[in-house]
């Protein structure tokens, strides 16, 4: 545990000495929500939600707002895990030959990187409160922090799996954007609530916050499986990373 | 001439060598596209352009959105990344005597060239799943989305010394102005006169215009959109000659 928080404040400290963490933590997360808001068209909506009996009827700028602040912080920490990680590979390479575990190294990263997304989730909630005025403003906070999570912790996977920063940044876009903003949504229409868009990582942080945002209370079965998914990414990235470790140290001492 | 196509000679054996670029310009496009379709809602959708009101299905209005929308995310991000990552060679080939001039248009040449891909897959999948009034329009206002975004990523690579805060600038301009500001029946700003200046909007003009009977030609926009990416590839041009000055 001293090793992890050793690491994760250097970490931290040449993050924070990086003047382009402003922008991706803070100024894109509200540049994105921002503009939900204010380009949507004002049309009345109705939709389902997977846990509740009643239909929602409202206006599509509060439902594009919820469902924005969903996407800002996926898009976020998809990214910003991606490149942070991406950018730290050679660094835990040689943390781990000097004697450093895959484990310590990848929680390390993982609490920087949570610490530093922390910021934008605080502004995006706040600024999300104030656009939508939700039931529950609560319900909707712990919808964006567990969308945080999980996109942070799969833009972590992505790295140790994809290396290469084009290709990677694209992948997190187009899945944070497709899950997000058409399947998973109810303004995407055709899929919504089709069952198997039930497995998509954003399907239950969005049923979260539109629970919170509309009917003023999210019930804990919704909220259980948004943790349930964040804990099996994270079981998975220990794993490939232990994985990817052992392969470079058989291939240092010779394949033996 | 000659000296141009030497450097894209050169600079193209490195970047086609990566395999990875099958995932950007095929899998990915296509993956934006079949997603477009099957979410696609069974309503119908109504919009105004010029001065004509169009009502159309929505898997067909959605489908030329979602086309644009992937062939600019990857012309935008592939240029990007190319020309952060020859950064360093660019003092080096002014110093060996290349004009600046001839290094952006061997950069820009390249870049474009090989997103054509993406656009030539996109095309094809939408052509074979909708009806288009004008195929030949279709493709020429995603070849024109797809030069004017690679132009910008070019651009923002020279201004932004972090991969990271440039990768995720023109994502973000990427993806506002095509997914947001320009969808036609969600966007309530799409009317105003200053999402002319946005640069998907005169391609998405051609587009929608070969997709739906406007009445009005699509070809009538083509010196807008040209002006457009006049003025663009000149302003690449300064600022690399403003820092080969510098240099």
């Amino acid at each position: 545990m001293r090793q992890v928080l050793f690491l994760t404040k250097i970490f931290l400290k040449n993050l924070f000495r990086q003047p382009s963490i402003v922008f991706s933590s803070i100024i894109l997360p509200l540049v994105v929500l921002w503009s939900t808001w204010w380009v949507t068209a004002d049309l009345p909506m109705t939709f389902e939600l997977a846990n509740a009996e009643q239909d929602v009827s409202s206006s599509m700028i509060d439902v594009h707002v919820v469902t924005g602040s969903l996407t800002a912080m996926a898009i976020t920490a998809g990214l910003f895990g991606f490149i942070i990680t991406n950018e730290y590979r050679k660094i835990s390479d040689r943390l781990e030959l000097v004697g450093y575990s895959p484990t310590t190294t990848g929680f390390a990263i993982f609490l920087s990187l949570f610490v530093t997304l922390s910021f934008s989730i605080v502004i995006t909630v706040f600024l999300a409160n104030f656009l939508a005025a939700p039931k529950d403003p609560l319900g909707l906070t712990l919808a964006i922090v567990l969308v945080s999570l999980i996109y942070v912790s799969l833009g972590n996977l992505v790295a140790i799996i994809i290396p290469k920063a084009t290709e990677g940044t694209l992948i997190l876009l187009i899945v944070a954007f497709i899950d997000l903003m058409v399947l998973t949504n109810p303004m995407g229409g055709g899929v919504y609530l089709e069952s198997w868009t039930y497995y998509l990582p954003g399907f239950w942080p969005i049923q979260v916050a539109l629970e919170a945002s509309f009917l003023g209370n999210a019930s804990v079965s919704t909220m259980v499986y948004p943790l349930i998914y964040f804990v099996l990414t994270v079981i998975l990235i220990l794993f490939v990373r232990n994985a990817r470790a052992r392969s470079t140290m058989s291939f240092l001492s010779g394949g033996n | 001439m000659g000296k141009v196509s030497s450097l894209i000679r050169y600079l193209g054996t490195g970047f086609l060598r990566e395999r990875s670029l099958v995932l950007t310009l095929v899998v990915l496009p296509i993956l934006l596209l079949v997603t477009g379709r099957i979410s696609a809602p069974a309503d119908m959708v109504a919009f105004t352009m010029d001065s004509t009101l169009i009502i159309s299905n929505s898997e067909t209005m959605l489908l030329s959105l979602y086309a644009l929308t992937a062939v600019v995310l990857v012309a935008s991000v592939s240029s990007f990344s190319f020309s952060f990552n020859f950064k360093p060679v660019v003092p080096r080939l002014t110093l060996l005597g290349y004009q600046t001039v001839e290094i952006s248009f061997a950069f820009l040449l390249l870049v474009g060239g090989i997103n054509l891909f993406a656009v030539g897959v996109t095309w094809l999948y939408v052509t074979s799943v909708m009806d288009v009034q004008d195929p030949f329009g279709l493709f020429v206002g995603l070849v024109f989305a797809s030069i004017i975004f690679s132009t910008i990523g070019l651009i923002l690579s020279d201004l932004t010394t972090s991969k990271t805060l440039g990768l995720y600038l023109v994502l973000t301009l990427a993806m506002m102005d095509t997914a947001f500001i320009e969808n036609p029946v969600f966007s309530r700003r799409y009317n105003d006169k200053w999402v002319d200046l946005m640069p998907s909007h005169h391609s998405l003009t051609i587009i929608l215009r070969s997709v739906y009977e406007t009445g009005t030609d699509w070809s009538s926009i083509l010196p807008q959109v040209l002006l457009y990416e006049l003025i663009l590839v000149l302003f690449l041009i300064l600022t690399r000659k403003f820092k080969a000055t510098i240099l």
